[in-house]
């Protein structure tokens, strides 16, 4: 993992994408109890190209220089299946913003704050989703007032309050 | 409802601080003890036919006992019998 993490620094350095941080599952591990999943889901602000297109290419073009493969829709990175998910929405965007700088081992890196991944499971709303949803709110520390704040600023009250209630 | 046996609820209180003590364990532990989960899964996800396999980490550490979250139950000894709730 730690080497997993070096490699996105190398590519975070050379500006393939401007930003990176660790989420979905393994994001949400860094806050809660260890559960089962296989990817390493990295969501990246990547650099606008002339023509405004956001693609993933230039980062699966320099992982391919480096003898990493793709796996279905991951790239194995020293031994981790990577999925790359681009900043698709205001609220992943602002996630990315505002992620925590944090180390693994020795190893610098970021992972989202509690706060907006349980936001964007929220608005993911799958059933895995929600089933994660509530252990995460009880086993995780997080300030529930700047939740709600985030909850509103994207419009998910009424999930909030179904999953909630 | 019921009332719970209070030796369940114990159990059950004893459960849950153990979880909450794993979520607040290092990150490094956690991925150690995800690695674990995803060795025991695997050949049961690979039976179901999904193509899973778990992270090949180079120079991982050892998990404490206190992240190996299945292993580290509260239960009581065999043959100890939990007493009834009431009367």
């Amino acid at each position: 993992m730690e080497a997993t993490l070096r490699v996105l620094n190398e590519l975070e350095r050379e500006g393939l994408f401007t930003r990176y941080a660790i989420g979905g599952g393994v994001g949400a591990i860094f806050y809660m109890e260890p559960f089962l999943t296989y990817d390493l889901d990295i969501f990246v602000v990547l650099p606008a190209t002339s023509g405004g297109l956001l693609t993933l290419g230039p980062v699966y073009g320099a992982l391919r220089q480096r003898g990493y493969t793709e796996q279905d829709e991951c790239v194995n990175i020293e031994g981790v299946p990577v999925q790359f998910l681009p900043a698709y929405n205001p609220l992943v965007e602002a996630a990315l913003a505002e992620a925590v700088e944090t180390f693994y081992e020795t190893t610098p890196t970021r992972v989202l704050r509690a706060e907006h991944l349980a936001a964007i499971m929220l608005q993911t709303g799958r059933d895995k989703d929600r089933q994660r949803f509530a252990t995460f709110l009880a086993e995780a520390e997080l300030d529930r007032g700047q939740l709600e704040k985030i909850v509103q600023r994207h419009q998910l009250e009424t999930r909030w309050k179904q999953w909630t209630t | 409802m019921d009332d719970l046996n209070p030796e369940f609820a114990r159990l059950l209180a004893a459960k849950e601080a153990r979880r909450q003590r794993l979520a607040r364990a290092p990150f490094p532990e956690k991925i150690a003890a995800l690695i674990g989960l995803q060795m025991m899964a695997s050949p049961i996800q690979r039976r179901r036919g999904r193509g899973v396999v778990p992270w090949r980490i180079q120079g991982l550490r050892p998990v404490r006992a206190e992240a190996t979250l299945m292993l580290n139950e509260e239960a009581p000894p065999y043959g100890v019998k939990l007493k009834p709730s009431g009367n």
